[in-house]
């Protein structure tokens, strides 16, 4: 494996080492594919897009300017492919929603949002995911960055390429909109 | 203190990027509203459950960095060198753009204002010299009151050729100053057999 340190392997990989660049995959390829997992909510998408992010960021490494942070540079990528992906699976459910109510389909998803019955922990787990997807696109990638990679508000800012006050108000935003869909669920846990 | 304000905080407390002041404040809120309590309760567990990672196995991630390397194999690194150009043809076909843009603009500024002005000055065919002209070939009556009209405006608008000659030579000074005695004498007798009156001395 290759230990040395990221700025050296950042320099390699722009001018053209794929030895370097699969130094800097190891580096980063957890935390990218929980980034890309929060956002897409499967592991399978997960998989093809953290890939996806990885052959970006390789074809356009002469692009990263020297002195910059390398991982804003690649999760900025993430977060880009992510949002696109999200727009493209929106466009096509929309188009699933639409052939599934001319043929009177109720897909059924209050049902699985029921109050009723024992929330256990791996449910708990379930229906977070399941609320952190019905957030807006950069409502999601704040709160992902924020919580699930740790992000402070001012790395988050510039990985999104927004203002810290915009992050800030950003999770607020979505934090209430997580706390009043979950709300029954959480109770009963706290309870 | 509204709830609202301190929802907000609240959130930044979570993340770290509450001030220590506010951060009193909002204790000290919180000790008093039972509804913010279980707001800060909530998100405190859904902080929790959300931050969890994705838990894979050492196998998936050396099958992914091998799928990975295969792919790599078919993308090239685009170099600098061959982005650059791109990058100063783009700048030259904005400007070739807004060149066109500016042109288009004048010529019609050009074409469309002075239209106006060429309009109204325009005479058409059916007032036009060479309509009369046509009319007047073809039936001699019209021909003879055509060159009758063009011969009485062209009597009309020349000058007198005598008053045109005689006129400028009277009004110069120098004229009568030209003339010998004899030649003034001569004149001046030939207006006194006119008009009775005596011609300049």
């Amino acid at each position: 494996m290759d230990e040395r340190p990221e700025d050296d392997l950042v320099e390699d990989a722009r001018r053209g080492s794929r030895e370097a660049f699969a130094g800097l995959v190891r580096l980063h390829e957890r935390r990218v594919y929980g980034l890309v997992f929060r956002m897409a909510g499967n592991h399978s998408d997960a998989a093809d897009l953290a890939q996806e992010v990885f052959l970006s960021a390789w074809g356009s490494i002469a692009s990263f300017r020297r002195g910059s942070s390398f991982y804003t540079w690649l999760y900025r990528i993430a977060v880009n492919t992510s949002l696109t992906f999200l727009r493209k699976r929106s466009r096509e459910k929309d188009r699933a929603e639409f052939h599934e109510n001319m043929a009177g389909v109720d897909p059924g998803r209050d049902a699985f949002f029921s109050a009723e019955g024992n929330c256990s922990q791996n449910e708990l787990r379930a229906r977070i995911n399941e609320a952190i997807d019905s957030l807006p696109g950069h409502f999601r990638a704040s709160f992902v960055l924020v919580v699930s990679q740790g992000f402070s508000h001012a790395d988050a800012a510039r990985i999104l390429g927004c203002s810290e006050n915009t992050v800030s108000w950003r999770m607020h935003k979505a934090r209430k909109i997580l706390q009043a869909r979950l709300k029954p669920y959480l109770g009963e846990v706290r309870s | 203190m509204r709830c609202e304000t301190i929802k907000k905080w609240l959130s930044d407390d979570l993340d770290g990027a509450l001030s220590p002041k506010r951060k009193a404040r909002l204790e000290n809120h919180l000790r008093e509203c039972l509804v913010c309590r279980r707001y800060r309760a909530d998100l405190t567990r859904l902080q929790a459950e959300a931050a969890s990672a994705a838990d894979l196995s050492p196998e998936y991630w050396a099958a992914f960095e091998r799928s990975l390397e295969s792919r790599l194999t078919f993308v090239e690194p685009v170099r600098e060198a061959s982005r650059a150009p791109l990058f100063r043809r783009r700048k030259w076909a904005w400007a070739a753009a807004g060149f066109l843009v500016l042109a288009s603009v004048g010529i019609y500024l050009a074409v469309s204002r002075p239209g106006r002005i060429l309009e109204t000055a325009w005479v058409s065919y059916e007032d036009s010299i060479a309509r009369i002209l046509q009319a007047a070939e073809e039936d001699p009556e019209v021909e003879n009151f055509v060159n009758r009209e063009l011969l009485a405006s062209i009597t009309e608008v020349a000058p007198d050729p005598e008053e045109a000659y005689a006129a400028p030579l009277a009004a110069d000074p120098l004229f009568w100053e030209g003339l010998s005695e004899e030649e003034l004498e001569y004149i001046a007798a030939e207006l006194e057999r006119e008009t009775s009156h005596g011609g300049p001395k």
